[in-house]
């Protein structure tokens, strides 16, 4: 357990300028961006206090958006980590030093593999529950501004807080879980291909589907095309989850967890983590094999 | 000897890269608490045969280390052996400090207090990005960390490539001075062959993929004797069949194997040949003693 300890932190020290810096950039732009508008801005409200959600539903339906876009920069960070990391030993001729520890290459694979659902998904998290006490402290602002919105009462935001929390935490793993597979994909390219592992996770998959369609032009099926498609979709049903968000839904917004349960296609999560593995494994065979950067 | 004692032992290692044969079935057996030299010319396979007792490469034949086969079991082989293939292999994202960390955390075997009492009265401060440091200083930081490692078996490919003449000089007093005891073996490989003749108890010669000569320092005096032959002894002495014969300086020099140096006395100034001139003299010659192992 500490030698996987060790290695994780390792990962966290080359690639903290992306888990960490960079969303305090982001959380400083968005903060910066979101209190200019709020101070400068005008109201364009052309509602009536009936027609808006009530403070804790347009509360917790900040938090879920403010997880929805975290997710999508933990997803699109994690392409770019592992684009890189899987081949980062090979970089000034450290992949020798790495081979002089008694770590095996599927360990090392393993440790940075797992670095993504823990350390950076975790921070990532933080910052997510970050947001979203801003998001509030905002929403107390605006709620001085316009008479229209009224921000939850510190009991109720925390409450909200607290639950948003929880169905974050499961939405950002399982998001992370689903899209494991093309995470590994382009982690097993990079091990091979190294920087080219970006261009070739679009170009190979970009050249089976073009080959598809011109094969379907006489009408039969893409059956390749619809299944990335549905793929990249992830879960959960969009509408849904804002009905209860908005409250238009039966549940509080822990129902979103059984609506992230249900909506998930648990076989297909299933192949894609074995998917996962396999890949882990055969990226730490080839690993194994080479000496040279 | 005992077969505990033996550290390390190949019969029949053959490697081959495509059609060219880098190593030619070639035999050793590394007893512990020697000091091994393996030297050759560029291309004689003293790297490959390294990557095959450091269970970097896979090779034909059988290879053992410290009881294991060393590229099936590359990982526990790590607990015991330590290694420096280039000075600048270190992680250079780390400082010195988090490098001893990590490794603390990876390597059973390292005492970490002990590599900051080497590094003490040097310019490697525990602050320092290792990207930062002066080649001579990351020989010293590489060197601290293996030393720290309680490794049976310590292997130095090239170690001082690039280095000044000081630093090479401290390099190698500071490895017999601190490190060397009876229980530990250490294998190096280099061109510098001058330096490292004084520390040297074995020497393994290798040539086109075949080792040429395997013997102990104290039995060389005993096998090779080298003669500056006076000017009118030349013809008598050419009769003892000398393996190599060439002029310095207009002096006539050979080379003689297996003649007592009593024998040659009386036709000039006979001695034990420095290492490198016997390294030149087999590798330019090796055809003229078949099967000298």
């Amino acid at each position: 357990m500490r030698p996987m300890s060790a290695l994780i932190k390792r990962e966290y020290l080359e690639y903290r300028r992306a888990f960490l810096f960079a969303p305090c950039v982001l959380l400083a732009i968005f903060t910066a961006a979101a209190l200019f508008a709020i101070v400068a801005g005008e109201a364009i409200f052309d509602l009536t206090a009936r027609q808006l959600p009530s403070g804790v539903e347009i509360y917790q339906t900040c938090i879920g958006i403010v997880f929805v876009s975290w997710s999508a920069y933990l997803l699109i960070g994690l392409f770019f980590y592992y684009s890189d990391s899987f081949s980062a030993d090979r970089r000034d001729n450290a992949l020798l030093f790495w081979k002089s520890m008694p770590q095996s290459d599927l360990k090392i694979l393993t440790s940075k593999a797992l670095a993504g659902i823990t350390i950076f998904l975790g921070l990532i998290f933080g910052f997510a529950l970050l947001t979203a006490i801003l998001v509030y402290l905002m929403l107390l602002i605006i709620t001085a501004q316009h008479s229209l919105i009224t921000a939850p009462g510190l009991i109720e935001a925390v409450w909200s807080f607290a639950e948003m929390g929880v169905v974050g935490a499961i939405y950002l793993v399982l998001t992370l879980l689903w899209h494991a597979p093309g995470l590994a994909w382009v982690a097993g390219l990079s091990t091979v291909f190294q920087r080219w592992s970006i261009p070739l996770a679009f170009l190979i998959p970009g050249t089976v589907i073009l080959l598809e369609y011109i094969n379907s032009i006489g009408g039969s099926t893409r059956p390749i095309a619809d299944f990335l498609t549905w793929r990249i979709h992830g879960f959960p049903n969009k509408a849904d989850a804002l009905a209860i968000l908005l409250g238009q839904a039966e549940g509080g917004a822990l129902a979103l967890v059984g609506l992230i349960l249900a909506d998930i296609d648990w076989l297909h999560m299933g192949i894609g983590l074995i998917f996962t593995a396999a890949i882990i494994y055969l990226a730490s065979e080839y690993r194994r094999r080479r000496i040279d950067a | 000897m005992t077969d505990t004692a033996i550290i390390a032992s190949a019969r029949g290692l053959t490697k081959s890269f495509g059609r060219k044969d880098v190593l030619r079935g070639i035999d050793f057996t590394i007893p512990a608490g020697r000091i091994f030299g393996l030297l050759g010319q560029n291309g004689a396979g003293k790297t490959t045969t390294l990557n095959a007792l450091l269970g970097l490469t896979d090779c034909s034949g059988q290879i053992e280390v410290l009881g294991l086969a060393p590229f099936r079991h590359r990982a526990n082989l790590m607990n015991n052996v330590a290694f420096i293939s280039d000075v600048a292999s270190l992680p250079r994202f780390l400082k010195v400090r988090e490098l001893f960390d990590l490794i603390d955390g990876i390597h059973p075997g390292f005492d970490r207090e002990k590599a900051g009492e080497l590094l003490q009265g040097t310019d490697v401060q525990p602050n320092l990005k290792i990207k930062t440091l002066s080649k001579g200083m990351l020989a010293q930081l590489h060197l601290a960390v293996v030393m720290a490692i309680d490794a049976k078996l310590l292997v130095l490919d090239e170690p001082t490539l690039g280095l000044d003449i000081p630093y090479r000089k401290r390099f190698y007093r500071r490895l017999i001075e601190d490190y060397m005891t009876e229980e530990r073996t250490l294998l190096i490989t280099t061109h510098q062959v001058d330096e490292i003749e004084f520390i040297l108890t074995d020497i393994i010669f290798l040539h086109d993929g075949a080792v040429i000569l395997d013997t102990s320092i104290e039995e060389l005096g005993s096998i090779f004797t080298q003669l500056v032959v006076d000017p009118d002894a030349q013809a008598e002495a050419e009769k003892l069949e000398p393996i190599h014969t060439e002029t310095r300086f207009g002096e006539t020099v050979m080379v003689f194997k297996n003649v007592p140096s009593e024998k040659l006395a009386p036709f000039g100034r006979a001695s034990t040949p420095s290492l490198s001139d016997l390294f030149v003299t087999l590798t330019q010659h090796q055809n003229t003693i078949p099967g000298d192992t």
